[in-house]
């Protein structure tokens, strides 16, 4: 369905797939597995955390592995740089990759991204050699600010995190697309198929989505949903849109109309 | 060298001393068949002990997919019968109490999550009532000036887990089955690819035991997954640990009052019963600062009253989860061996029908149709056909 | 025995360790690799990170590291997770 030859590269690495999906939140590990298979998506995100070994004999990395998914840690919990820090060291050390989706949170109701801590981290992990991804609010000066310290992608916010409300500042979304040459990648606060396909007409390169698929009442569907919503915004966004009026401008020509008043030539 | 308390052989074992174990070991000792229950630690040692006991159908219906669906509603249906039978057999008071649940939703997102949820009821064709935040405080004084919104779901009732495993051991030995505890199966014997023994060791002196047995049921909820020689395709399930707080005190709800976040179920016995946590942290067992906080907040705010209540405990439970949260109920690749795990959240409330399907399958030999989406081998044909990592 | 434990605590007394927030009997050879073991993780074991203190201890590094008294060792592994 994803056309061919409009891969798109993340810090080298060719995607064909512009969605990026979240693993939490599904009603069951099948239904997630289900639904990552239906939204086409190549790269999945995983979060890190202390687990009893021996307690299990499947796990979490074989099963997305066996199927092919690429994985992006996250920094997900994480509070302070110092936090993120270490937990993206341990992603590496765990999943030997460099990629990390950087997420630094400022407060629990909100789960806001803390800016000064980001940059921050960002900072010392694009130092230490990882590959950044960092989740900021939709901010144009930060998404600057985060390519100038190297980030390989900013992932600027729909909406806050879990809360399904969509796209809240387009036009903000458009001016970090038309500041920063890096990828671009909308992450957190889509709620359904539209919000989607509205981030790739607005130029945006990927967008990284969870609840919206784990909390419709039919995962697998939306996630079907979804993945022709990135098609079709994705397309929109390459045709090139028409310019938008304040009034109507007629389709069909004034020219040959036939006139109801006409009467016999005497 | 046995034991001198095990026998030596017996028609049919059953694995683990839990709700499944137990509940399948009344249903055949009603069937007049000689039944032997093998408990490593004691009767409800593991995610019963700590289970809340809620009855659960709409309450969980955003869990849920239609095919547990029917299954849930059957053992609704048929909980109350089950309920005197056991009383009876046992003598003993199981703490069914039959008012209701109450799902309640805490101002805009909270009565949002109502609506969710009450679209997944209707989907599986459940349902609820809607009630306004003051309907729900006419029913329940105690809850909270936040509650704008409830649905009552009428047939979501509870069980005291506590009291029901001891009768369920007790209508057991009544009707002539035995329950030996203590006793920790490592293993199965066969002879031409069919089972003849349960092997394991006693605790305590780790002497070996061997019991000769026609069938045997494993139903040993998360432990299923560890410490077993499996003859067969080992069935996997994974433990989902739950944290669960009880309060004393005065009584200040009737029914099982629960949203999103926390369940909040009274007993007659003034225990209140807040839980619970769902983590994928393996066999963690130690009680956590942050789970307690996070249950008996959002208690409070469900209920301002609990603030003065006494903690008593803090339990830890394991649920058995299959990959697609569904119960694995059957008989495995080994004749003679039979399955009864992965509950998950729904142990309690499906322990009678588990146990009336297997008893059929082990007695008459007859697997009911709906058993088929729970057969142990479902996720082996699945990985056989899931793409190579090349294929993409 | 172990250059980094403080006689202090007491080396008669039997020496533990916290491994993912429990706490447990140290090693008695204080190689880490053999604690791992005790809970089935190998330098094979695929898709598992070590903390030592708050520090992660790169997998090449493990069979070279002690554990002491008190040390703390966190054994982490990718859950669900997503933004």
């Amino acid at each position: 369905m994803e056309s061919r030859d409009d891969l798109w590269m993340l810090a080298g690495l060719p995607l064909r797939s512009r969605l990026i999906v979240g693993t939490a939140r599904y009603p069951s590990v099948s239904v997630m597995l289900d639904a990552l298979e239906a939204s086409g998506t190549e790269l999945t995100t995983v979060a890190l955390r202390r687990v009893s070994p021996g307690s299990s004999q499947e796990n979490l990395y074989d099963l997305l592995t066996a199927r092919g998914f690429r994985i992006l840690p996250n920094t997900a919990g994480c509070y302070t740089a110092k936090d993120a820090v270490l937990t993206a060291h341990l992603a590496r050390e765990a999943l030997g990759t460099p990629l990390i989706k950087l997420e630094v949170i400022a407060d629990d109701e909100t789960l806001l991204p803390d800016i000064v801590q980001l940059l921050d981290a960002t900072r010392s992990l694009v130092r230490e050699g990882f590959t950044v991804l960092p989740y900021t609010n939709d901010d144009p000066v930060t998404a600057k600010r985060l390519e100038d310290l190297g980030a390989a992608a900013v992932m600027p916010l729909a909406a806050p995190i879990g809360s399904g409300l969509g796209i809240r500042n387009p036009h903000n979304l458009t001016l970090i697309r038309s500041r920063v040459r890096i990828p671009v990648i909308v992450d957190a606060g889509v709620g359904t198929a539209s919000d989607v396909a509205i981030a790739f007409e607005l130029g945006c390169d990927a967008v990284l989505l969870n609840s919206a698929i784990a909390r419709a009442q039919e995962p697998v569907r939306m996630a079907r949903a979804i993945r022709h919503a990135a098609v079709a915004g994705r397309q929109a966004f390459l045709a090139g849109r028409m310019p938008q009026r304040l009034l109507a401008d007629p389709t069909s020509p004034m020219a040959g109309r036939i006139d109801p008043n006409a009467a016999p030539i005497s | 060298m046995t034991h001198p308390e095990s026998p030596e052989s017996t028609p049919i074992i059953v694995v683990g001393a839990g709700v499944i174990g137990l509940t399948v070991a009344f249903e055949l000792a009603r069937r007049r068949i000689p039944v032997l229950v093998l408990e490593r630690d004691h009767v409800g040692a593991g995610a019963a002990g700590v289970a809340a006991g809620m009855l659960a159908v709409v309450g969980e219906a955003e869990h849920e997919t239609a095919e547990l669906a029917d299954l849930l509603v059957t053992s609704q249906r048929a909980y109350p019968a089950f309920v005197r039978e056991l009383q009876h057999a046992s003598g003993r008071d199981v703490g069914f109490v039959t008012e209701g649940t109450l799902i309640v939703g805490l101002g805009r997102d909270g009565e949002q999550e109502l609506r969710h949820s009450q679209r997944a009821q209707d989907r599986l064709g459940l349902r609820s009532s809607w009630l306004t935040g003051d309907e729900a405080r006419a029913l329940e004084p105690h809850l909270g000036p936040r509650i704008s919104a409830a649905l009552l779901a009428r047939e979501d009732h509870q069980v005291d887990p506590r009291a029901l495993l001891p009768a369920l051991a007790a209508a057991t030995e009544a009707l002539g089955g035995r329950v030996l505890t203590g006793t920790r199966v490592t293993g199965f014997d066969t002879t031409a690819g069919r089972l003849t023994a349960v092997v394991g060791v006693h605790q305590g002196d780790d002497r070996p035991f061997a019991i000769r047995c026609e069938a045997a049921v494993l139903a040993a909820g998360a432990w299923c997954a560890v410490g077993l020689a499996w003859p067969a395709a080992p069935v996997l399930v994974r433990p989902v640990k739950g944290q669960v707080v009880r309060l004393r005190g005065p009584a200040i709800l009737r029914r099982v009052v629960r949203d999103t976040q926390v369940y909040l179920v009274p007993r007659r016995n003034g225990e209140l019963v807040v839980g619970a946590t769902m983590e994928d942290v393996g066999f963690d067992a130690a009680p956590t600062a942050g789970a307690v906080t996070d249950l008996l907040w959002q208690a409070r705010l469900l209920a301002p009253a609990v603030y003065d209540l006494e903690i008593v405990e803090v339990g830890v439970g394991f649920r058995p989860a299959a990959r697609d949260h569904l119960p694995t109920i059957g008989p495995t690749d080994v004749p003679g061996l039979y399955v009864a795990t992965g509950h998950f959240r729904h142990g309690i409330l499906l322990a009678p029908t588990t146990a009336v399907l297997l008893a059929d399958l082990l007695v008459d030999d007859r697997m009911s149709p709906l058993l088929d989406r729970f057969r142990p081998g479902r996720f082996e044909a699945a990985s056989r056909t899931a793409p190579s990592v090349d294929s993409r | 025995m172990n250059g980094r434990s403080d006689p202090s605590r007491g080396e008669l007394r039997a020496a533990w360790v916290v491994l993912n927030g429990e706490r447990r009997p140290a090693p008695a050879t204080g190689l880490l690799t053999d604690l791992l073991a005790t809970v089935g993780v190998t330098s094979d074991t695929p898709a598992v990170a070590i903390a030592l203190n708050g520090r992660v201890v790169p997998r090449a590094g493990w069979a070279a590291s002690r554990v002491a008294q008190g040390d703390v060792i966190d054994v982490l592994r990718p859950i669900q997770g997503g933004t």
